[in-house]
């Protein structure tokens, strides 16, 4: 009598009778994208006064801002475990919670504190990961981060990426005329930012940071005569140098995956190509050569391809060169009037850049295997987008009334937040790789 | 003797009498011939008065004649009566004394005879009745003595034939209780025999009903099966979409898993609780087939029928989940 139902196939949805033995077969296609709710319980403190940090509301914002979770709000929590042992999973059946983080800090001695965390499965009832850490007050922060990464990884299968640093330049006007730039490292959701350099009236552009971490390339202005020059400078000890001193504007730098080259766009004569320098001997290599304007190099995980914008079919689109050199190609057909700044994810598949169909520049998703593009914003000026190492989120820069802000969008353009940074105007983010 | 001269008379009487009432007939019949009353022809007038006076006298003179003819007969029938009256008076008178005479003449003669007569009869009665006491006398001791025979013989047969009749009655009574305990074992061996065969026919009987019983059964059963896969149908292409949104609004994926599908055999119970979500084909990905389960295990109880039968074609079944392409 099963063989009745055997396929009812959904969409059809009337009854379909089919040979004998066969089981009846639902078969339903993913609805709209939504996040997996996850319930994080405030951790317990355990010591005097007040908690140094709120952990759980920089983890619960972390989940969030990756667009993979739904937070349910702790208000409809029907208990506060602080450890496995004091769950009742019906509680959080009960408010359809999927997963679980339960948590608490110790206050050891003053200033230091042992912080335990533990992530359940609410319907198999089990533990899918669980961590002790030993920190000061000054790296709670990067611990609640830490524990989100975790969360991240075990839930999603990928790496997180909130335990991550960021760059950026800001501008200020100051009341005597003097505009101040900065160039600033951040957590990846732009609290405790520092000052990496400060300039007044020299601009700074295009930050870039090296795949290990431990390096930041910009564009900077040595005096106002000269042209712009690409400068490299070590974040931990502050040293920098000035690696292409070139007759024309260099811009743009771009490392290579291996961390030893840098693509860059240089004015040469009159006419901007992209050129690939050698970090450590400073030898260049011209990659394109066209009258038009060749700008914005972007290397693919591989290090064999580079993405570049160019104007050479009249307004600028994205193009694909092999780094070793060769005719370039152009990628972006049909998908806006005009595309630019792109930038590979980690895995290589998509680029990121700002499209213009006509009423604005917006962020875009583009496929390469199908040349399709997902807009995820919709403001007038969103530029600079930069993928999170881990491919989930996107960084970029836009406007908030009158102010340039940061912003995050989740790769799947679901969940957008401003990131609160510093006052003044917030430019060019760089999103630098997560440390192992 | 006077007895002809009265008969004379009498016939005399009775002849005058009869002569009389014979001679009146006789002069009527001429009249009837010849009516006096038809000669007046002339007075036939038209006048009723007349004819009515008419009618009156006539009827007058009629009534007039028949007065004095009536009278004329009373007064010679008077006459007459009176006449054999005294006659008749003078008979009854002479006859009386003659009677008298000769009844005392015969009442005398038979005194005389009445006494001589007594005196015979008497003497042989005497005679006859000694002889007959006699005769009485030995006839009595007769009879008396074959009374007492009589007796005795009867009362020796009755006695025999009482014997006998016990006799009888006994071994008939004896024979008749034999019949009876016979008859009464054949009766109770016909009433088991009976009882047996009853017995069976029921036997027979319940396992034919309980045939019966059990094909209506196999075809009710048959028939609601084929009336619920209709019924069904119809009822699971809803209850399937409601079960459907609702496994899929409880399913949350935690990343991109494109061109990814999951199987799942689902076990349900009568209330819809899932007790079983078991892979039976993975997507090749466990986070993507974690999060197909726990999206059944979320969706628990599911949508499910309230008319118990159709819980047997849902209570197990596959679900695949594919994700967005």
């Amino acid at each position: 009598m099963r063989t009745l139902f055997a396929g009812i196939l959904l969409g059809l949805s009337s009854m379909v009778c089919l040979p004998a033995n066969a089981v009846l077969t639902i078969e339903i296609t993913q609805g709209e994208d939504s996040g997996v709710p996850i319930a994080v319980v405030p951790f317990r403190w355990h010591g005097a006064g007040d908690p140094p940090e709120d952990l759980r509301g920089i983890i619960a914002a972390d989940l969030h801002r990756s667009g993979r979770f739904d937070l349910l709000p702790p208000g409809n929590f029907l208990s506060h475990p602080s450890e496995i042992g004091e769950v009742r999973y019906k509680d959080w059946r009960l408010i359809k919670a999927e997963a679980l983080v339960v948590g608490r800090i110790f206050e050891k001695s003053p200033d230091n504190y042992e912080i335990t965390f533990q992530l359940l499965d609410v319907y198999r009832e089990t533990q899918k990961a669980g961590y002790r850490f030993n920190a000061t007050g000054e790296h709670l922060r990067q611990v609640a981060h830490q524990i989100s990464d975790h969360i991240y990884h075990k839930m999603t299968g990928v790496e997180g990426a909130f335990d991550t640093r960021i760059a950026y330049v800001t501008r200020e006007q100051q009341d005597n005329g003097d505009r101040i730039y900065q160039l600033m490292v951040a957590d990846s959701d732009g609290h405790r930012p520092q000052q990496i350099l400060r300039t007044t009236n020299l601009p700074v552009l295009s930050p870039a940071w090296s795949p290990d971490g431990e390096w930041l390339a910009y564009v900077s202005f040595v005096d106002r005569r000269s042209g712009a020059n690409v400068w490299l400078q070590n974040i931990r000890t502050g040293n920098r140098r000035k690696i292409a001193q070139a007759e024309g504007a260099a811009s743009a730098p771009a490392w290579s995956p291996e961390g030893k080259r840098l693509a860059l766009r240089m004015s040469y004569k009159g006419n901007a190509d992209i050129y690939l320098m050698d970090v450590a001997s400073g030898s260049i290599k011209r990659l394109t050569r066209h009258p038009a304007i060749d700008t914005e190099p972007a290397w693919a995980p591989n290090g064999r391809q580079i993405v570049f914008t160019s104007d050479r079919s009249g307004r600028p689109q994205i193009y694909r060169v092999a780094a070793a050199g060769g005719k370039p190609e152009r990628l972006t057909r049909g998908v806006g009037r005009e595309n630019a700044r792109a930038s590979y994810d980690p895995k290589g598949e998509r680029l990121v850049m700002v499209t213009n169909r006509g009423n604005g520049y917006q962020i875009g998703v583009f496929y390469m295997a199908d040349g399709r593009m997902d807009l995820l914003t919709d403001g007038t000026l969103d530029e600079s987008p930069v993928f999170a190492p881990n491919g989930a989120m996107i960084l970029y820069a836009t406007r908030l009334g009158r102010e340039g802000v940061l912003a995050a969008v989740s790769a799947d353009g679901r969940v957008k937040q401003v990131l609160k940074l510093h006052r003044g105007e917030v430019r060019e983010p760089s999103w630098a790789p997560k440390k192992n | 003797m006077g007895r002809p001269l009265r008969g004379f008379i009498l016939a005399v009487v009775v002849h005058v009498a009869f002569g009389a009432l014979l001679g009146v007939s006789l002069r009527l019949q001429p009249e009837v011939v010849k009516p006096i009353y038809a000669e007046p022809v002339q007075a036939v007038v038209v006048d009723l008065a007349a004819i009515a006076q008419e009618k009156k006298r006539k009827t007058d003179a009629l009534k007039k004649k028949k007065a004095a003819e009536k009278k004329k007969k009373t007064d010679a029938l008077q006459k007459k009566k009176a006449a054999e009256k005294k006659e008749k008076a003078a008979e009854k008178k002479e006859k009386a004394e003659e009677l008298k005479k000769k009844k005392a003449a015969e009442k005398k003669k038979n005194a005389e005879e009445l006494k001589k007569k007594k005196a015979e009869a008497l003497k042989k009665k005497k005679a006859a009745e000694k002889k007959k006491k006699a005769a009485e006398k030995k006839k009595k001791a007769e009879a008396l003595k074959k009374k007492k025979a009589a007796e005795k013989k009867k009362k020796a047969e009755a006695l025999k034939k009482k014997k006998a009749a016990e006799k009888k009655k006994k071994e008939e009574a004896l024979k008749k209780k034999k019949a009876a305990e016979k008859k009464k074992k054949a009766e109770a061996k016909r009433k088991a025999e009976e009882q047996k065969r009853k017995a069976e026919a029921e036997k027979k009987r319940k396992a034919r009903e309980k045939r019966e019983r059990e094909a209506a059964e196999r075809k009710a059963a048959k028939e609601a099966l084929a009336r619920d896969e209709r019924d069904a149908g119809s009822a699971l292409g809803a209850l399937v979409g409601a079960i459907e949104e609702k496994v899929r609004s409880n399913w949350s994926l935690p990343g991109e898993f494109t061109g990814l599908a999951v199987t799942i055999s689902v076990k349900v119970t009568r209330t819809g609780e899932v007790t079983l979500a078991e892979i039976v084909r993975s997507s090749g990905n466990s986070l993507f087939d974690e999060s197909a389960v726990t999206a059944l295990m979320k969706a628990s109880p599911l949508p499910f029928p309230e008319e118990p039968r159709y819980y047997e074609f849902i209570k197990e079944f596959h679900f695949v989940l594919r994700a967005k392409n």
